[in-house]
């Protein structure tokens, strides 16, 4: 297991090379973004200035339009005849009958909903389109007092609820004032439409604070702007909804009536979307270049990070053992000197390990065989202490066989103790001379647990004892597999107080996924089902940090004493080899063995042996048992 | 048409008497410069040479391009009087010739277009009302006017082209000419009223004892 850095090289060198890029990316996004907010500001403004200039001109065009139409119908025959007929002519009715006829026939012609005629004295002779009766003063309008002078003019004209654009024109016959003319259009609806198309603005028209004529159907904004007061300016307004840009103005000329302004409306939010689009494509470009930044910044960084790497991960092989890893840096710079250094450093390495593993090999060897020759002068000792001991070689005094039993015992140990380090130099050069063949785990497992039974009695332990019948597995050396499960079992009596409870139990294991976990060998076994033995006792417990070292060679040796009773009759090998011995003997099995516990109150070991891959393979749902 | 509130009437008449039934009036008007213009202005009358053959003679009862006014007798019962034949009201140069043309009660006028374009004769005035519609060269149209008053004509096509066709109760009339004399003739003896009309100044009367015997004359202030 090696660790990985927490913030890769790679990473770093990327960030350092894109975000300038980033930040100079963003800084002129932004400052693009400013100046086109402020050139769109800038535009909707002037271009609402325009729009109203446009509808000043188009409404002064009306006014243009009517005088010019007043003027042609005041030069009319038709139309002037009667009004310079001698005075002593008009006073009929017939007179105001024919002119009002007449002036609804100029009327539908100019297609002036006001047409009204006075006299060169601004005494109204007749209205046509209103049933007004003649007769009233209209010298005091600026239109007609300037007409009386001789002088056209455009204005408005506000009557009741209604607002006309109107021209008054003098009618001049032969260098003679007849009378003035005064010709005047709606403000209404359609023009207002007209307007809007124009402007592309919403048009308000406004008499005196009121909302007169609007084409936008935000009423209360109308009122609200039309109550506000007048004068040419640009406001920015907001109704809760939308923004908006409202320019206002008073229309040019002189006004009767009341006083006519408008109001020019634009949705800001429908100017500014343009800007939105832009910004939109500015978004996916800047995204773009981001990618790019950081493509340039991964290229630039891994050209720089990749022998890095290489020496990293080779370094990473060679903790694992494997001291051939390639590192393929061929540049001449500091990363060429750096990996020239590591491979030098990796050489030295590698011979240092192989001459220790060679000690270390000729230490086994040397055990084994120091180990092997220990046993034949011993069962000498042996064999000749049990022929004295039982009066074979003459007779012998209690005390005498007291002694001969003691060397027997002595004997025994030391055969024990050879056979172990035997083993376990075995195990160390994995040469284990395991012989696989089927047989009943469960029979072993019984052997051992009447063994365990015995020598728990002794120390008042309960010992029980729970075989599933039918264990037979198709590969277990039966002979190396009773020595694993007695070394766990004589642990758990060394390590439980007397009186306490022993589990010594053999089952199917509970199926594939079942096995896997806390055990430290990665593989979990091959296929589903197998064996399990497991040894529980309610002894001192081991912690967790110590759940492999118990299973190191030697290491318990110095700790004998202090786990039980304190005498070594439970003690089988007296090496502390027990548990090494049963993983080695386990795993020349293809198994495992696990161990949970919990500090003072005791712990289970496990072995677990699983069904070679093709048994289980074949194996489906037939039962684990292959004895049948 | 305004008379000035101060201007007094100056009338100096006095009979030349004649073969005991009628008698000829020899008026003076004296004609302030505004008098010779119909645009109110200081032009002198735009129509001046527009009638050939015409001498402009004073006192003339043929109407002529220095025709200022006509002068008639009011009161005068025309029935034994034959009606005089049509008269000519002719459309030239897009105007209308004469400018001043004096009717006699039942008498027709001939409306004769001798323009290349097309002219629309009409009237809204009280005495005769009319409205001749358009038509082109060469073609012309009879009217026959019954009622006395000025009848104001126009032309629909033409804003500019005017005549004031005044329509009197008897022959005895007499135009205006451009030195503001006049002359009736064939005056019957006795008090008779003689109505003066100027375009500009409208109409006012005056008394005149007709002599039958030699002229009478009779002066008329303008102003």
């Amino acid at each position: 297991m090696t660790r990985r850095p927490r913030i890769s090289l790679l990473l770093k060198i990327t960030a350092l090379t894109s975000l300038p890029i980033l930040g100079v990316m963003v800084a002129a996004l932004l400052v693009v973004n400013r100046r086109l907010a402020d050139e769109v500001n800038h535009t909707v403004t002037a271009d609402l200035s325009r729009a109203a200039l446009a509808f000043e001109n188009q409404m002064a065009r009306e006014g243009e339009n009517l005088e010019r139409i007043g003027v042609v119908v005041a030069r009319d025959p038709k139309f002037f005849a009667l009004l310079i007929l001698p005075r002593t002519d008009r006073k009929d009715a017939d007179f105001y009958q024919t002119l009002l006829g007449v002036a609804r026939d100029f009327q539908h012609d100019a297609e002036a909903p006001l047409f009204d005629v006075t006299d060169e004295h601004g005494i109204v002779l007749a209205r046509a389109g209103r049933a007004d009766p003649p007769g009233a003063d209209r010298s005091g309008w600026t239109l007609v007092r300037d007409a009386i002078a001789g002088h056209a003019g455009r204005g408005y004209l506000v009557e009741g609820d209604r607002a006309y654009r109107v021209a008054t024109v003098p009618i001049v016959v032969q260098g003679e004032l007849a009378g003035t003319l005064t010709l005047g259009r709606t403000i209404d609806q359609p023009l207002a439409e007209r307007l809007k198309a124009t402007t592309r603005s919403d048009v308000i028209f406004v008499v005196d604070g009121k909302t007169l004529i609007r084409t936008t159907l935000r009423s209360g904004l109308a009122e609200r702007l039309a109550a506000a007061p007048a004068g040419v300016g640009v406001a920015r307004v907001y109704d809760g909804d939308s923004r908006f840009l409202a320019l206002s103005g008073r229309l040019d000329g002189p006004s009767s009536g009341g006083s006519v302004g408008f109001v020019l409306l634009r949705v800001l939010d429908q100017e500014t979307a343009v800007l939105g689009r832009i910004g939109r494509d500015l978004t996916i470009a800047a995204a773009a270049l981001i990618v790019m930044a950081l493509l340039i910044g991964f290229l630039v960084s891994s050209g720089i990070t990749r022998p890095v790497r290489r020496i990293v991960e080779a370094a990473t092989a060679m903790s694992e053992g494997d001291y051939d890893y390639p590192l393929a840096v061929t540049s001449q710079d500091e990363m060429g000197l750096l990996a020239s250094h590591f491979e030098a450093m990796r050489e030295s390495q590698r011979h240092e390990i192989e001459r220790l593993e060679e000690v270390d090999r000729m230490k086994s060897n040397f055990i084994a065989i120091a180990s092997h020759e220990i046993l034949t002068p011993v069962t000498t000792i042996r064999a000749y202490a049990d022929l004295m001991g039982e009066g074979t070689a003459g007779t012998v005094s209690d005390m005498q066989r007291e002694g001969f039993r003691a060397i027997k015992g002595a004997a025994d140990v030391l055969t024990r103790l050879a056979r172990d380090l035997t083993h376990m130099s075995l195990i160390d050069r994995s040469r284990l001379p395991v012989q696989l063949a089927p047989a009943d785990v469960g029979a072993l497992v019984e052997e051992v647990a009447v063994q365990a039974v015995s020598l728990a009695a002794d120390r008042s332990q309960i010992v029980s004892i729970a075989i599933e019948p039918d264990l037979t597995h198709p590969r277990i050396d039966a002979g190396y597999l009773k020595q694993a499960v007695t070394n766990l079992a004589m642990n758990a009596v060394r390590f439980t107080k007397d009186g306490g409870s022993i589990e010594i139990g053999a089952r199917r294991a509970a199926g594939a996924a079942g096995i896997a976990g806390a055990g430290t060998a990665d593989e979990s076994g091959a296929g589903g089902g197998g064996v399990e033995v497991y040894v529980t006792d309610t002894g001192i417990g081991i912690s967790k940090g110590d759940y492999e070292k118990i299973f190191a060679k030697i290491v318990e040796l110095k700790d004998v004493n202090l786990h039980s009773s304190g005498t070594t009759q439970f003690n089988s090998s007296g090496l502390g080899l027990g548990l090494s011995i049963a993983r080695g003997i386990v795993e020349a099995h293809g198994g495992e063995i696990r161990v949970e516990s919990e500090v003072g109150r005791g712990s289970t070991f496990t072995i677990l042996l699983p069904l070679p891959p093709a048994e289980a393979g074949e194996g489906g749902d037939v039962p684990l048992s292959l004895a049948s | 048409m305004r008379f000035h509130p101060k201007a007094g009437v100056l009338l100096l008449g006095f009979l030349l008497a004649n073969s005991a039934v009628a008698g000829t009036i020899v008026g003076t008007v004296t004609l302030a410069p505004a008098d010779l213009s119909f645009r109110g202005g200081p032009r002198p009358n735009a129509y001046v040479g527009q009638l050939s053959g015409s001498a402009g003679g004073s006192g003339s009862v043929v109407p002529s391009d220095t025709t200022y006014g006509v002068a008639y007798l009011a009161d005068v019962a025309p029935a034994q009087d034959p009606t005089p034949p049509p008269i000519l009201l002719d459309q030239k140069g897009q105007r209308f010739i004469p400018r001043i043309l004096a009717v006699v009660v039942g008498q027709a006028v001939e409306f004769r277009n001798s323009d290349n374009v097309f002219h629309n004769v009409f009237s809204y005035s009280p005495p005769k009302r009319f409205d001749l519609g358009r038509y082109p060269r060469g073609k012309s149209k009879r009217l026959t006017f019954q009622k006395p008053g000025l009848v104001q004509v126009f032309c629909d096509i033409h804003s500019d082209m005017r005549s004031d066709i005044m329509v009197v109760p008897s022959r005895r009339f007499g135009y205006v000419g451009a030195d503001g004399r006049f002359r009736i003739d064939d005056a019957p003896a006795g008090k008779q009223t003689v109505v003066l009309w100027l375009p500009r100044r409208g109409e006012r009367t005056a008394a005149v004892d007709v002599s039958a015997e030699g002229a009478t004359p009779l002066v008329l202030g303008g102003e």
